[in-house]
């Protein structure tokens, strides 16, 4: 079972998503700051990471981005930005520090998210 | 008074005179028949003595004439000159005046970039007293990121092209820096030799302050306002989709609505930030080689449900031929999704819609006519206005807030196009939107 690391401080939208990710048959473990994502990040080592942009903490999402994409294990994992932040400014420092997708929470169907999140991790 | 305007008085003058003589000369002659130089008559009583004396008198009198006639032309000469100075003087006093109280910072700059003359605003402007600015290097009181490219502008400008409207920060001795709008004029040598530059500065620090706070609230309202909707669009597709038990046929329906409402809200927001990110020039364009027809058929397959309810009836007129074109298709598909919507918004159930996309010399025309309600003629100049919605759409209870044209307008004018519209009242409409290919 693929193992996903869904780092979201929004208790409601995480929680939806999980739903739907375990239905696709992944194994879900959820973050709710920059601070513990990372940590989680590089011990569970997961196939694939969910990231929000605006996270509390001292950490936030480029943070984090940047932080991963440093590490040996972390530059070839599948990091999806899941955000609602659509502005150009965090499009391009995502883009810029190699995340995978950048999927905009109100326009995207839970579905989708799914079909994105395989289509990166290639299965 | 210079040589040119006497020289002709004194030629005119001596020539009468000795004109004068030679006619006295000739009559003279002609009249006592008698020879000059006969000293043994008496000398007074002589002729020759009265035609000395006649002569004489009338060389004297035309040439005090014409000193006469130079001599009030040299006062009235000078009396226009003092006015003309006084003038000049006046001029140049309310100059600097003006120059002085200006409430635009100026100051001048040699070639070298060294300050002279600043006027009280381009004091305050730099925090500076007089003394510790004249002759300074202008770069030095600027942020240092910006002082490489000051120094090349003011060799433009004083080498004679003028620079206008370059951003830049300039920093107060306590450290303090200020936004300015930097632009520099060339002007002919008050200093040394070659052009200085006149510099004008305008202080935009509020505006900038001001653009920030919009842009931060824009971003933040667009992240506060869309994490309730995703909420409620994740959860409704929970719902509606049985991942979570099963929904009877009524709560299904009922879930539905609440989705479709949802939806209308997140293209509600999306609009606002759209228009919000138009204003303030945020925008971003990204221009690719782009198939028309692609985008025009992807969103009239997305509009199929909302025209297959209403049974209206769309024709396509699409050159087959079309070439690329260079533009953002994500932001022609707002115009292409925004006209087509609107005619089948504002046309009758069985109505007719056409949509053409032709190459018309060196344009691609994209145009949709429609049988429907059109726009009343005494509103149709506010149609691309922001928040106009026609009083025969309000009253039709037709669903809109009045955003779309005016986006389709902004972005065609960010695109490079144009946009126009023929309407009729209860005919039709037809918009058009060309973009150069």
């Amino acid at each position: 079972m693929n193992k996903i690391l869904l780092i979201e401080d929004d208790k409601d939208l995480a929680e939806a998503l999980e739903i739907k990710l375990k239905k696709a048959d992944f194994e879900v473990t959820i973050a709710y700051n920059g601070e513990d994502g990372g940590k989680i990040a590089f011990s569970d080592k997961p196939d694939a990471i969910i990231l929000d942009l605006i996270l509390p903490g001292g950490k936030d999402g480029i943070d984090l981005l940047k932080e991963i994409r440093a590490d040996d294990w972390g530059k070839n994992v599948p990091i999806l930005i899941l955000t609602n932040m659509d502005d150009i400014k965090h499009i391009s420092l995502a883009v810029e520090h190699k995340s995978n997708d950048y999927i905009v929470k109100s326009d995207t169907t839970l579905d989708e998210i799914v079909v994105r999140l395989k289509d990166r991790m290639h299965i | 008074m210079d040589n040119k305007n006497t020289t002709p008085l004194i030629i005119s003058g001596v020539f009468f005179a000795v004109l004068e003589s030679l006619i006295f000369t000739l009559w003279y002659k002609s009249n006592y028949n008698t020879t000059f130089f006969l000293l043994n008559q008496d000398w007074f009583n002589s002729n020759l003595f009265q035609y000395l004396t006649i002569v004489s008198a009338t060389t004297i009198l035309f040439l005090s004439m014409t000193i006469y006639l130079i001599l009030t032309r040299r006062f009235k000469v000078n009396a226009l000159a003092d006015k003309k100075l006084k003038g000049l003087l006046d001029s140049r006093e309310m100059f600097l005046k003006l120059y002085e109280s200006a409430p635009v910072a100026y100051l001048l700059v040699s070639p070298e970039g060294r300050v002279h003359f600043p006027n009280k605003a381009a004091l305050r402007l730099l925090g500076v007293k007089a003394n510790e600015l004249e002759k300074k290097p202008f770069v030095d009181f600027l942020d240092e990121s910006d002082r490489e490219h000051a120094q090349v502008l003011i060799g433009r400008a004083t080498g004679g092209s003028g620079v206008s409207d370059e951003e830049m920060q300039i920093v107060r001795p306590n450290g303090e820096k200020r936004w300015v709008l930097l632009s520099i004029f060339p002007l002919k040598a008050w200093i040394g030799k070659g052009k200085n530059g006149l510099i004008n500065l305008i202080d935009i620090t509020k505006q900038k302050k001001v653009d920030k706070v919009k842009t931060e609230f824009v971003s933040l309202a667009s992240h506060q306002l869309r994490t309730p909707l995703s909420a409620v669009k994740w959860y409704a597709e929970l719902l509606v989709q049985g991942d979570v038990g099963e929904l009877s046929p009524a709560q299904l329906r009922y879930v539905q609505k609440m989705q479709d409402g949802n939806e209308r809200m997140i293209e509600l927001v999306n609009t606002l930030l759209s228009v919000s990110r138009m204003e303030l020039g945020t925008l971003v364009v990204d221009k690719k080689k782009v198939e028309a027809r692609e985008i025009v058929s992807s969103v009239l397959e997305e509009l199929n449900s909302q025209i297959s309810e209403r049974k209206q009836k769309v024709t396509l007129n699409i050159d087959q031929n079309l070439p690329l074109i260079d533009t953002d298709s994500k932001l022609f598909r707002i115009v292409v999704q925004n006209l087509i919507s609107n005619a089948s918004k504002y046309t009758h159930p069985e109505g007719q819609i056409t949509v053409s996309l032709q190459k018309v010399q060196e344009n691609l025309v994209f145009a949709v006519v429609d049988t429907g309600i059109g726009i009343p003629a005494d509103e149709q100049e506010k149609v691309f206005t922001k928040f106009f919605r026609s009083s025969n759409a309000t009253k039709g209870s037709v669903d809109g807030v009045g955003l779309g044209l005016y986006i389709v307008k902004q972005v065609m004018e960010v695109l490079g196009g144009s946009v126009s519209f023929k309407s009729e009242e209860g005919s039709g409409t037809t918009f058009t939107a060309t973009l150069p290919i």
